[in-house]
C-alpha cells in the first residue's frame, strides 16, 4: 500500500508492507514521526486518516481511548492501511527530513530466560540479523497472534548485536510477558522491529546524570550504565542514581550496580528506596553494599539528590507514577525538558 | 478588573484555598476550568492541555511561573499562558482579580480550543 504522510510542512510517500503499521512503515524510511511507546499505550503518535482507510490491530490500546472517530482520529503505531491512504500529521514535525534512525522488520528467538527476583526475569533475543543501536533504545517485540507489539529495552550494549539481552517484569494479564513466564524457558519465536526510542545516552555528550529508575524500568538505563562503564565515562562525569523497587527481596542487578559504583566512587553514588513500608523492620541499612532509603524513588531522590539535579542531564525508566514523580522533582528543581529523557512504556 | 459587565464575573474560591503552583479545578455554570496560585497572582484556565486535551489539574506540573504538561512535557508561562519549549499552542486564560480575599474569574463564554485547526490544511479534504 502507498501511505503519503502529510501536513503545512510537507508530505512525503512510503510503502508500507503487508501488516505493517503506519508508524512502522514511516520510521522504516526515516520519516521523524512523533511516537513514544510504539504500542498503543502513550498516544504520542495521534494521526487522522480519511474513513475507512486504515483500520487498528488493537482498537481496545488503552491509548485508542480518547480517539475521536469523527475526526478520523487514529494510533499510528496500531494502524495498518487497508488501501492507499493520507494519514494527516498534527503538529510542525518537518515530514520531509530524515530522522537518522531505520528500524527495521526481523525475526529472533527468545532464549535463555532467567527468574532473578520474584516475577521478574532476564532474556536473549537471538536475533536473526545483527542490529546498531543506541544505549537507551529498546525493540518492538510480538509474539505470535498477539494483537500488538510491545517494548521492551535493551539492558545490554553493543554497537553491533545479534544477542541483546532484556529484563521483564510478569504483568498479571499482560500477554507477552505471562506467555513467557507461563512457558517458562521455552524458547519462542517472535517478530521483532526496531531499534525504537528516543530516552538514549551519547558519552560524547559529556553530561553528568541523574538517574531515577524503578522496576524493570531500569532496563534502558542498564543498557547506558554498561556502555558507559566499558568506556571508562565516569572516570570523568559524575552519576547519582536511585533505583526503586516494592520490597527489598525484589532489587536485582545489584552486584553489578556496585561494582559499577565501586568502581570511581568518588564520582558515583547509587541508592537503593523501597516503597513497600508495611514491615518498617524487614528493611536494611545497605544491600550489596548500596545504601537503601524508605519511600518512592522520586522521594528518595529529593533527599539524596537534590543538590546534583541541576545542569545534569535526567534519565528515567519506569512505572508512570514514579515518571510522574520524577518529572515533579525535575521541572521543580528547574531541570529543563530537553534534559530529561524517557520513553513512556505505561 | 476590567469594563466587563459584571454579570460575567463569579467568585471561584477564597484565596487560601489555592496552594502555591498547585493545580485545582472547579466548575462554575457547567463550566470546568483549572486555577492557580503563582506568588500573589492568580491564574485561570481551561482544564484540558491544549496540545492532545490531558487533564491538566491531573497531568501539569508547576514549578515556579511555568506550567508543565507531564503527557508531552509542553509548557507555559503560566503568567502570561505564552509557549514555551516544545509547545505549540498557548494556554487560554480566564481573567482573574482578587477582592477581600476571594478570587473572582470572569466568564464570558466557555475557552475551548480548536483542535481542529488542522482541518485548515488546504490539500487535505475530509
Amino acid at each position: 500500500m502507498n501511505v503519503t504522510f502529510l501536513n503545512k510542512q510537507g508530505r512525503v510517500n512510503v510503502e508500507c508492507r503487508e501488516g505493517e503499521t503506519l508508524l512502522q512503515a514511516g520510521l522504516r524510511y526515516g520519516v521523524p514521526l512523533p511516537y513514544s511507546c510504539g504500542a498503543g499505550v502513550c498516544s504520542t503518535c495521534i494521526a487522522r486518516s480519511k474513513p475507512g482507510t486504515v483500520t487498528s490491530m488493537w482498537p481496545q490500546a488503552p491509548g485508542a481511548q480518547n480517539l475521536n472517530p469523527a475526526k478520523g482520529e487514529c494510533l499510528l503505531c496500531q494502524c495498518v492501511p487497508v488501501s492507499n491512504c493520507e494519514i494527516l500529521v498534527p503538529g510542525k514535525v518537518v515530514l520531509t527530513e530524515n530522522s537518522g534512525m531505520s528500524p527495521q522488520h526481523q525475526f529472533g528467538q527468545l532464549v535463555n530466560l532467567e527468574e532473578i527476583a520474584p516475577s521478574v526475569a532476564t532474556f536473549e533475543l537471538e536475533l536473526d540479523q545483527p542490529i546498531t543501536f543506541l544505549a537507551g533504545q529498546y525493540l518492538l517485540l510480538r509474539l505470535p497472534a498477539m494483537e500488538g507489539y510491545r517494548p521492551y529495552s535493551m539492558t545490554s550494549f553493543s554497537t553491533c548485536s545479534q544477542n541483546p539481552t532484556f529484563v521483564i517484569k510478569c504483568v498479571p494479564g499482560g500477554r507477552f510477558s505471562e506467555t513467557l513466564f507461563n512457558d517458562k524457558f521455552k524458547a519462542a519465536r517472535v517478530d521483532v522491529f526496531g531499534p525504537m526510542g528516543k530516552a538514549t545516552f551519547d558519552p560524547a555528550e559529556e553530561r553528568d546524570l541523574t538517574c531515577m529508575v524503578g522496576g524493570s524500568g531500569i532496563a534502558g538505563i542498564m543498557s547506558i550504565l554498561r556502555q558507559s562503564r566499558d568506556t571508562n565515562y565516569f572516570s570523568e562525569h559524575k552519576l547519582t542514581m536511585v533505583f526503586g523497587v516494592r520490597k527489598p527481596e525484589d532489587f536485582f542487578f545489584l552486584d553489578e550496580l556496585r561494582e559499577i559504583q565501586e568502581s570511581v566512587p568518588a564520582n558515583i553514588n547509587i541508592h537503593l528506596a523501597v516503597s513497600d513500608s508495611s514491615d518498617s523492620n524487614s528493611v536494611p541499612a545497605e544491600l550489596a553494599g548500596l545504601p537503601i532509603w524508605r519511600g518512592f524513588v522520586h522521594e528518595v531522590a529529593e533527599r539524596v539528590m537534590a543538590k546534583d539535579l541541576s545542569g545534569r542531564l535526567g534519565l528515567l525508566g519506569g512505572p508512570p507514577a514514579m515518571l510522574d514523580g520524577s518529572l515533579r522533582l525535575l521541572l521543580s528543581a528547574g531541570v529543563p525538558v530537553h534534559d530529561i529523557r524517557y520513553d513512556k512504556f505505561g | 478588573m476590567s469594563e466587563s459587565n459584571e454579570d460575567d464575573w463569579y467568585p471561584l474560591c477564597s484565596i487560601d484555598d489555592l496552594a502555591e503552583g498547585t493545580l485545582k479545578k472547579f466548575e462554575i455554570n457547567d463550566i470546568a476550568l483549572v486555577a492557580v496560585r503563582i506568588g500573589d497572582e492568580h491564574r485561570a484556565f481551561p482544564p484540558f492541555c491544549p496540545h492532545m486535551s490531558e487533564p491538566l489539574h491531573e497531568s501539569g506540573i508547576c514549578a515556579g511561573a511555568v506550567l508543565t504538561c507531564s503527557k508531552h512535557l509542553w509548557q507555559w508561562n503560566l503568567l502570561t499562558g505564552e509557549q514555551q519549549g516544545p509547545a505549540e499552542k498557548a494556554l487560554l486564560m480566564y481573567e482573574t482579580s482578587v477582592r477581600q480575599a476571594q478570587v473572582w474569574v470572569r466568564i464570558e463564554k466557555e475557552l475551548v480550543y480548536d483542535y481542529q485547526e488542522e482541518d485548515e490544511e488546504d490539500d487535505f479534504e475530509w
